[in-house]
């Protein structure tokens, strides 16, 4: 199964008149894996999904699936199957109407395409529903119908559109562990547009993170959480703060030794060549982060508590570094409450070298939706 | 449960809030219709009206093979025009929802439809007279392409002028409520019926016919009422030989006859309210507006 699922996008460009919505991209997603696709709105990544899809063309470029170029095959020939966003069922129809669609006409005679219908819904537990219409179902229940209508065709790949977005909270963490049961269960790849972080590092063997039309970074969830590629990356995947510094040299064990605001020196292990003087970028884990009694000024940072956040596991602190972003810590809640923060007092932070992760792409951006 | 309290004047507020549609109805359907009713059992001897009980009129009506021949000719004018008008409604508001896509085009192009409304019915209807005339436009072109040596004379003054004059004027009734139907639906539902691997004629007879019935249905009742209830096409675009249950009905009114109008206008009534409820039959109208 996993070599015929297996996806290849070769430079695949989509203009729409001047904009280009996907610029020139390649993505290889595995065969049988689960592939989280997140940007801002106006990334690309919806666009991306449907030329999978077959719903739009690729201006140039090709895509393959299983290592058959389909790039302007069919749709509803080329193995996938799309659950919208908004599931469009069929509102004339009933369920099993519904969920027997793609047999109907494919001339799969009434009895055996109703009996096979039938047996999907029971599958996503909708099986006594099955002669109701779709306006008479709830939100979570419409979307098992769009699930079951899905994989009666038997894909090779399932494509999901933000398929989460219209759930309330509970019922989303529900379907998140549904979803990935079925992707085990059937071993398909599942490609799932999302806007939502968590979601991705929950879901995903392999996370691609777009902004503008371009993959920004394509790696596993660990990794992008990690070793995010960019600025951009970090800030969009959250629970890392980016700082910034002038190379003024190399100490003994060959870090780069970044000078940033207020004097303080930074040792990064670079992953790329860095030249003395040039700017550099770099994360910090939130969590990774100390208090410290004194400013060291050695991978340390200070400023004023502007706003802490009582989060269960963890608190949340904000400081005001006089910096362009906020610098926030997330401190264990025993280690916090052994010695409140206020609002307004100032704080000293400090971490470990080894903490410090050179941000090699350039895309600085804060990974808020474009205003199109 | 403050406002059970007040007792009478609660009862009485649903009663007053239907109170103007329902004075309104009895003053000008319920009263006339009543009206007519009751002048169909009278007698009258062609000068004057006796109020005396008679089923004279509706015996006449129905032992008379004229009343069949009228209704027999009424009714298929009736469903010509809307097979006709079906056609061209549903092609040009599929044209107008999914062929063009921005909805500035689609409410321009809509626009333009309704111009041959802006002058009145007569004037839409005299204007064929000069196109397909003996001497008229249409003649004289395919003559002077030598497709025909003679005129042809089945274009006017006959049923199929009476017909073309009908689809011309009751076009429109089918466009918009098709349009307003078919504007409905969500594009995702016919990427998703594609998605599933239905083929475009698929997609027409799944998805989009069904969905657009409610629109059919509405379209079918105004074209099918205003077919039944003319008289004014059928006399003129006939030449006066072809005769509409109405226009029968006005010479009889011409002629004084009063009640055996009415009981022919009755017997309209029932036999449109018919069609009407079998349209109704096929398509739920009240519980597909209701969605």
């Amino acid at each position: 199964m996993s070599e015929q699922s297996r996806i290849d996008i070769r430079s695949v460009t989509k203009a729409f008149g001047a904009v280009k919505a996907v610029n020139n991209v390649d993505l290889t997603i595995d065969g049988g894996s689960y592939c989280c696709m997140i940007g801002p709105s106006g990334c690309g990544k919806t666009t991306l999904l449907r030329m999978i899809a077959g719903h739009e063309q690729p201006t140039s470029g090709t895509i393959r699936i299983g290592g058959e170029d389909v790039t302007h095959a069919r749709t509803g020939s080329r193995g996938t199957a799309l659950m919208f966003q908004n599931y469009a069922l069929f509102p004339h129809l009933t369920l099993t109407d519904n969920v027997a669609f793609s047999l109907r006409v494919k001339g799969v005679a009434g009895d055996d395409r109703r009996r096979q219908a039938k047996e999907m819904l029971d599958r996503v537990q909708l099986g006594h529903l099955a002669d109701r219409l779709p306006s008479e179902l709830s939100g979570g229940q419409q979307q098992r119908v769009a699930l079951a209508r899905a994989l009666i065709t038997n894909p090779k790949v399932l494509l999901l559109d933000e398929p989460l977005s219209a759930l309330d909270e509970f019922l989303r963490l529900r379907m998140r562990v549904e979803l990935k049961r079925l992707q085990n269960e059937l071993g398909i790849t599942f490609i799932h547009v999302t806007h939502t972080q968590p979601e991705a590092i929950a879901l995903a063997d392999q996370v691609v993170v777009m902004d503008h039309g371009l993959i920004e970074q394509a790696a596993s969830p660990r990794d992008i959480y990690n070793h995010p590629h960019s600025p951009y990356v970090a800030r969009f995947m959250g629970g890392q703060n980016v700082l910034s510094g002038t190379v003024t040299g190399r100490d003994t064990e060959g870090r780069a030794t970044v000078e940033g605001s207020g004097g303080i020196r930074y040792d990064v292990a670079t992953e790329a060549a860095v030249e003395t003087g040039q700017e550099l970028r770099f994360s910090v884990r939130r969590d990774h982060i100390r208090r410290a009694e004194a400013a060291s000024g050695h991978n340390s940072l200070s400023g004023t508590a502007i706003n802490i956040e009582y989060q269960g596991t963890f608190v949340k602190v904000a400081l005001d570094t006089g910096l362009r972003e906020e610098f926030i810590i997330y401190m264990q809640d025993d280690a916090y409450f052994a010695r409140p923060i206020e609002v307004g007092e100032t704080v000293h932070a400090e971490w470990d070298a080894a903490q410090n992760h050179h941000l090699i792409g350039l895309n600085n951006s804060t990974g808020n939706p474009h205003e199109d | 449960m403050s406002g059970r309290s007040s007792g009478g004047g609660t009862r009485l507020v649903p009663y007053l809030q239907v109170a103007p549609l329902a004075l309104f109805t009895i003053a000008f359907v319920g009263i006339p219709i009543m009206t007519l009713l009751a002048l169909s059992f009278w007698q009258t001897d062609g000068i004057s009206i006796y109020r005396e009980f008679t089923l004279e009129n509706y015996r006449e009506l129905f032992t008379s093979g004229l009343t069949y021949r009228l209704f027999y000719t009424t009714i298929k004018f009736a469903l010509i025009t809307l097979v006709a008008t079906t056609i061209i409604g549903f092609t040009c508001s599929y044209f107008l929802v999914f062929h063009v896509r921005s909805l500035k085009w689609q409410i321009a192009l809509l626009l333009v439809c309704t111009i041959p409304f802006w002058t009145s019915n007569v004037i839409r209807m005299i204007s064929w007279i000069p196109f397909l005339g003996r001497e008229g436009l249409f003649n004289r072109a395919i003559m002077s392409m030598g497709l025909t040596s003679e005129p042809l004379d089945f274009l006017l003054y006959s049923q199929f002028s009476v017909v073309l004059t009908y689809i011309h004027l009751y076009t429109l009734f089918m466009i918009v409520p098709i349009f307003n139907s078919m504007a409905k639906i969500n594009p995702n539902i016919i990427e998703a019926a594609r998605d599933a691997g239905a083929s475009g004629w698929q997609i027409l007879t799944t998805i989009i016919i069904p969905l657009s019935r409610t629109g059919i249905a509405l379209g079918a009742i105004f074209v099918v009422t205003l077919v039944m209830g003319d008289f004014f096409v059928a006399r003129v675009m006939s030449g006066g030989q072809a005769a509409s249950v109405v226009s029968a009905m006005k010479n009889q009114i011409d002629n004084l006859f009063y009640p055996q109008a009415a009981a022919m206008a009755i017997l309209l009534i029932v036999v449109v309210a018919l069609l009407v409820s079998a349209i109704l039959r096929v398509v739920d109208i009240r519980s597909e507006l209701a969605k």
